[in-house]
């Protein structure tokens, strides 16, 4: 038995790969939901053997008008 | 501009003149690790017109999640959100101000969700096109 299946690697890193998929189809999605997406991850930790819980971080960034009436910095 | 909820919040962006360029990255980090992605803005033309970078970290504890979120451009020193605490499903709108001279600011919207197991699959819900 490798050191990776006494640990139990096997399995999760099954998981980090479905969660790596998870990401591609978010972004893909995001891209044919209209997202003009030009990216590059340049710091993010995650391996494929993470165990979780994991964090997934969706963001959305708009370019607004100086003028507008936005609002506070807040949660939703 | 007035949003009770996020999918208000995209509407109220949509009805606002003069927004534009709408980037949605997705990042997955382990709690407690810093994560960062950058971002290019390109015109129409195919022009980079400005970059933006984004570094996220979050903490899971017995309350829940708390995040801290830094956002900088390359027109301004760049803003954060401080360490706030966020609920399950929740947002939190980061508007970063006016550089001196800049016509737009920055309004990002951060979706942090925790996944539990591989079948808690994320959805992403895209803002009006660029």
């Amino acid at each position: 038995m490798t050191a990776r299946a006494r640990r139990g690697g096997g399995l999760s890193g099954t998981r980090g790969g479905i969660a790596v998929l998870a990401s591609l189809l978010l972004i893909a999605s995001g891209l044919a939901a209209g997202c003009r997406t030009h990216t590059r991850v340049i710091d993010s930790p995650f391996a494929a053997d993470d165990e979780y819980p994991q964090l997934f971080w969706m963001f959305t960034l708009i370019e607004v008008p100086a003028d507008a009436d936005l609002p506070p910095l807040g949660s939703l | 501009m007035s949003a009770a909820s996020v999918d208000e919040l995209f509407r109220s962006i949509n009805e606002c003149p003069g927004a534009r360029d709408v980037f949605c990255p997705a990042i997955v980090s382990a709690p407690g690790a810093p994560a960062a992605v950058e971002l290019n803005s390109v015109d129409k033309a195919g022009a980079s017109s400005g970059k933006f970078s984004i570094a996220a970290t979050g903490w899971l504890d017995d309350r829940g999640l708390t995040i801290e979120v830094l956002l900088r451009g390359d027109l301004g020193d760049g803003c954060a959100t401080g360490v706030r605490e966020v609920g399950d499903g929740m947002a939190l709108i980061l508007v970063c101000p006016t550089a001196e001279g800049s016509a737009t600011r920055a309004l990002l919207v951060v979706r942090p969700k925790v996944v539990r197991t591989p079948n808690d699959a994320p959805v992403q819900r895209a803002g009006r096109a660029g």
